[in-house]
């Protein structure tokens, strides 16, 4: 199916910070009056909520929680999300027996499910790979988000370490502090790795000094000596199975699956758990010269709605090729590019030349364009467009650019001359003034201001003539 | 690019008087459990199950050729059920693809050849890259975009992706213009 | 005492880590014992798509370097951290000698494009250590491109005894894809149909899926070993299987272990550091090996290493024995995965506010700077006010000034 929708990267707008764009991608600031896109506005996460569920979390909540959900899940072998598999445990089986062995689908068993007195319990499942928590021996659990994320194998180990290492900073900086206040000449130890502070009298000439030092020393040495790691003589050697039989590749974890899980990295399936969703959220863009909002949206995670929402689109008239043109090198071709306005009311273009600083730094080579000259009219665009007949109007006077008029639409000739030995796509640009009606409500009287958008149009290949 | 004008044969379609335009090849089981709400093309050869239950089209769909549009199945404690379908308006559905979702928002593109498999919801302004297979029970959240078997979420869409569906399908049935056969 | 409680008494948010590797970066936040997200190191190009990789040759010493780190790191905060850059200090884990435009671009980029309040740069084989809490090892950091070996000594890295060999990941990729074109061979499963793996479309399908091959059939065979792994046919697509020969499984890391033309193998490399040791730290050095990066997850090639080292330093032959050869080899084993042990001590390190401070460069002193780091080789003389040089300065091979400036006793002013 040939949708416009795959072409909108033809015509690329140039951004405040002169890059590329589609118009669709870019956003519009009232208020430096300049396009601004992805890489020029500040972005900020507004609204965290989680992408199966869309249970919004609070920001001080999703920092506790890592930025993934309580209730959904994600398969470990083939990341798609997992879905929570409820059973009915009878309660007189809970009682008799450990409640593991009692699982039977409710769904084979209606006469199980139907019992009073049962209880519920869960298990996930994915519903693309097959794989479940049953599969790694995960015990069923009487709630959904009793599943959870299994802390770190060395997250002792760790938080050992950083509670030495903070409280070793925090001796070093009242040391200093300290030299300071005594007005020792200012030697400031360079922190946790210094020599000066380890080696007995290294950096001291007073015997004050030295025994400070040393007894800095002492404490450090037994400390350090506590928490370090201890070396070993053997390091681990390769598995017995590696040579004795073929592994058993649908059993050892990809890479892809090991870094889905930084902290285990798994390496045999065994190993998998259930990873906790990761959030998504809804983003906050400001413009980065007057730090306006330009985009906000509404809170529910499911809507579609902005609060603010100044996208280029609403703003920009917006350029498409009307039809494939026929290129040829070296000959002047014909090139019919419709500007369509956005707004409901009439807006004036006019078009000129690139400045030659444009192509200089980029690799882009653009074909010479001759444009429309003067300015032209955009009659508005209104709503009611789609409900009129759209027949095309009568040409209002023959004009030698305009090839045709439509309902807020303008459909204008270009003469591109592709040069000779051009391989890739044939481009040209030029520059579309349009004058912008500020309706904010703010100002009271209408201001108006030229906007220039630099546009580069993809013509796509040369024509092969066959003559 | 401006949308092209796509030719059809005159014969082969039949105008409603909402302004649908549906092929005499499409398979539409139980007809009258199926509603286009107007101005919505259904391309040859598809197939919509709307004997199993409701499926309900909105404004201004594109529904491509060879797709098949089934309403979701559920499996209860005792057999099963088909729930109905709700598709939203200024919604694109590119060939060969299944749906069997239990929703379809608005301003959705289901690119071709896909799989949108047993209740999956995708929500408004959503994007299915083509060949993907969304694993039964996905939710697709908005302005997200899916793609890959099993389908998970490779990219965002810009914020204007509204706009930018209502002038596509708008656009589309403006150019999808009959052409008489000799 | 009252400016102390106050410089403590504000809640501390602690660090961002971020170490962007060659391959693979790792992002989170301090104080986590690992990080929250390990992602390929390349970002998609928009308008166009295409996906670039960061350390791409071609940028690294272009303009357009800014604009793919900031696209990076702006995914980075939206899609895995998803925390305001504006409220957290960043620890960048850097190689010991990361080229100087790529530094300042990444710091331009955390600066000018993220706000962020303080930037610090620490070399990866330094917070390898913090892993271990302790301060003397001799660090083997194997990266993708170079592997480079470093002493510390009670945290003071010798820089004279620097060594660095280009016996890296990227060889051990080279040679089991050397090995796999040369025995390998590919069956199609449709057609039963069997081809050489050097057959051309189906060398391309083999290098997407070489660090898969190697991650889950490879391992490091031992000197003694005389033993042969079986062969395994690896599916590579749907359509295509490889069967991987048993000499190729265990031999991966030879590679690691044979001079090149003027370049030293990884256990030289070792001792040649060793060598360049004073004589009093030998034996501690030797006694606290520590191996970093990705490929040292390979099961057995510390045991190989360590093999390698103890033959090399008793060989008569060779030019180690004489001072070296009474050394004995242990290693460790830090509290993470080897791809990530760099990365977990910056974030024990990244906890500590204090000593992060010292070491960091506020987004204002930046912008004093014009807009550069410190750079040791710098001639400015500002600049060598505020970084006093040290008497081993003229050994020193080109380092980063953070390694640099952690040698020295006296800090900037802070």
């Amino acid at each position: 199916m040939a949708l416009s929708l795959h072409y909108l990267k033809r015509v690329l707008y140039s951004c405040s910070c002169s890059q590329p764009a589609p118009l669709t991608d870019l956003y519009f600031c009232r208020h430096c009056k300049v396009a601004r896109c992805q890489d020029c506005v500040s972005i900020t996460v507004d609204t965290y909520f989680c992408p199966h569920c869309f249970e919004t979390v609070p920001v001080s909540e999703a920092k506790n929680r890592k930025n993934r959900c309580n209730h959904c899940f994600q398969c470990p072998r083939c990341s798609s999300t997992l879905t929570t598999r409820s059973i009915i445990v009878p309660s007189e089986v809970l009682a008799e027996q450990s409640p593991k062995k009692t699982e039977s689908p409710s769904s084979k068993s209606p006469s199980l499910a139907r019992s009073p007195g049962g209880t519920k319990s869960y298990y996930l499942s994915c519903t693309h790979c097959k794989w479940s928590t049953r599969d790694v021996g995960i015990k069923d659990k009487r709630s959904p988000i009793d599943f959870k994320d299994p802390l770190s194998p060395h997250q002792e180990r760790v938080s050992q370490l950083v509670s030495f290492y903070k409280e070793f900073s925090m001796r070093d900086q009242a040391e200093r502090e300290k030299a300071k206040k005594v007005g020792r000449r200012g030697r400031s130890y360079g922190g946790l790795l210094d020599t000066s502070k380890f080696v007995k009298g290294a950096s001291s000439d007073s015997p004050k000094q030295l025994r400070r030092a040393s007894l800095q020393g002492t404490w450090n040495k037994s400390v350090v000596n506590k928490v370090a790691t201890q070396s070993t003589d053997c390091p681990d050697q390769i598995p017995d199975g590696f040579y004795s039989g073929e592994p058993e590749l649908k059993k050892i974890a990809t890479l892809q699956q090991r870094l889905l899980d930084p902290a285990h990295q798994p390496a045999r399936v065994e190993q998998f758990t259930p990873r906790p969703l990761h959030l998504i959220g809804k983003k906050l863009l400001r413009c980065k010269g007057c730090d306006h909002i330009l985009l906000k949206a509404e809170i529910n995670p499911s809507s579609i709605r902005f609060k603010i929402q100044q996208i280029a689109l609403h703003t920009f008239p917006q350029i498409r090729i009307l039809k494939p043109p026929s290129l040829v090198a070296g000959a002047p071709c014909e090139v019919l590019l419709s500007v369509s306005n956005p707004v409901n009311h009439v807006v004036s273009i006019s078009f000129q030349q690139l400045e030659p600083s444009f192509t200089k730094g980029g690799k882009v080579s653009l074909a010479p364009v001759s444009l429309p000259k003067g300015s032209y009219q955009l009659s508005p665009n209104d709503d009611m467009g789609d409900l009129l007949d759209d027949s095309e109007e009568e040409l209002e006077g023959e004009k030698e650019f305009i090839h045709s008029r439509l309902l807020g639409k303008l459909v204008l000739k270009f003469n591109v001359a592709p040069e000779e030995g051009t391989t890739g796509e044939v481009k040209f640009g030029f520059v579309l003034s349009f004058d912008y009606k500020s309706t904010m409500e703010l100002e009271k009287q209408e201001s108006s201001c030229i906007v220039p958008a630099p546009v580069v149009v993809d013509l796509g290949k040369l024509t092969h003539s066959d003559d | 690019m401006e949308q092209q004008d796509v030719a059809y044969d005159a014969g082969e379609y039949i105008e409603t008087a909402s302004g649908n335009k549906v092929s005499r090849t499409c398979i539409l089981c139980g007809s009258k459990n199926i509603v286009l709400n107007g101005k919505t093309v259904v391309q040859s050869a598809c197939i919509i199950r709307g004997d199993l239950a409701n499926i309900n089209v909105g404004r201004q769909c594109v529904i491509g050729k060879r797709t098949v549009i089934t309403p979701p199945f559920k499996k209860l404690s005792h057999g099963g059920a088909f729930y109905p379908l709700q598709i939203g308006d200024n919604v694109i559905i590119e060939e060969d693809s299944v749906i069997n979702a239990s929703a379809v928002g608005s301003y959705v593109h289901v690119g071709k050849n896909c799989v949108i498999s047993r209740s999956c919801i995708l929500r408004d302004c959503c994007t299915v890259l083509d060949n993907t297979v969304l694993p039964p029970e996905t939710v697709v959240p908005p302005f997200t975009v899916f793609g890959g078997s099993p389908g998970v979420m490779v990219g965002e869409l810009s914020e204007s992706v509204q706009d930018v569906m209502i002038e596509a399908t708008r656009s589309y049935y403006q150019h999808f213009k009959p052409v008489k056969k000799q | 005492m009252s400016t102390r409680r106050l410089a403590f008494s504000h809640h501390d948010k602690g660090s961002i880590v971020i170490e962007i590797g060659r391959m693979y970066t790792k992002v989170g936040l301090s104080g986590e014992p690992a990080p929250r997200h390990v992602i390929r190191s390349r970002v998609e190009m928009k308008p166009y798509g295409a996906l670039q990789d960061v350390w791409d040759p071609k940028y690294l010493h272009r303009e357009e370097l800014y604009l793919i780190l900031s696209r990076f790191l702006q995914n980075i905060y939206l899609k895995y951290l998803m925390v305001p850059s504006k409220d957290y200090r960043v620890l960048v884990v850097e190689p010991l000698l990361s080229p100087s435009h790529f530094r300042n671009t990444l710091a331009r980029a955390l600066f000018n494009h993220f706000s962020v309040p303080h930037v610090a740069f620490m070399p990866s084989p330094l917070l390898g250590t913090f892993s271990l809490g302790r301060q003397t090892a001799l660090v083997v950091d194997i990266g993708w491109l170079e592997t480079t070996v470093i002493p510390l000594y009670e945290g003071v890295p010798i820089m004279s005894a620097w060594q660095s060999t280009s016996c890296a990941a990227k060889t051990v990729h080279n040679t089991v894809m050397e090995c796999l074109i040369e025995t390998g061979a590919i069956t199609d499963t449709h057609t039963q149909e069997q081809n050489p793996a050097g057959t051309l479309g189906l060398k391309e399908l083999i290098q997407g899926s070489l660090e898969d091959i190697i991650v889950s059939t490879c391992a490091v065979r031992s000197m003694d070993c005389d033993r042969t792994p079986p062969e395994v046919s690896f599916p590579l697509s749907q359509q295509y299987t490889l069967c991987l020969p048993g000499p190729a499984r265990d031999a991966c890391a030879e590679g690691l272990f044979e001079e090149g033309e003027g370049d030293l193998s990884l256990p030289s490399a070792v001792l040649e550091s060793l060598l360049k040791c004073p004589c009093d730290c030998r034996r501690d050095l030797s006694e606290n090996v520590l191996v970093l990066g990705g490929i040292a997850s390979l099961p057995g090639l510390n045991y190989r290493l360590k093999q390698e080292l103890e033959r090399l330093a008793g060989d008569k032959n060779e030019r180690f024995s004489a001072k070296l050869g009474a050394l004995q080899f242990k290693f460790h084993q830090p509290p993470a995965h080897p791809s990530t042990a760099a990365w977990l001590g910056g974030s024990i390190f990244g906890t500590s506010e204090v000593a992060v401070l010292e070491r960091a460069v506020s987004k204002e002193k930046f912008r004093e700077m014009n807009q550069r780091l410190p750079d040791w080789t710098s001639c400015d003389p500002e600049q060598h006010e505020q970084l006093r040089p040290v008497p081993t300065r003229k050994l020193l091979p080109a380092a980063p000034s953070s390694l640099y400036k952690s040698t020295t006793k006296t800090q900037s002013a802070h």
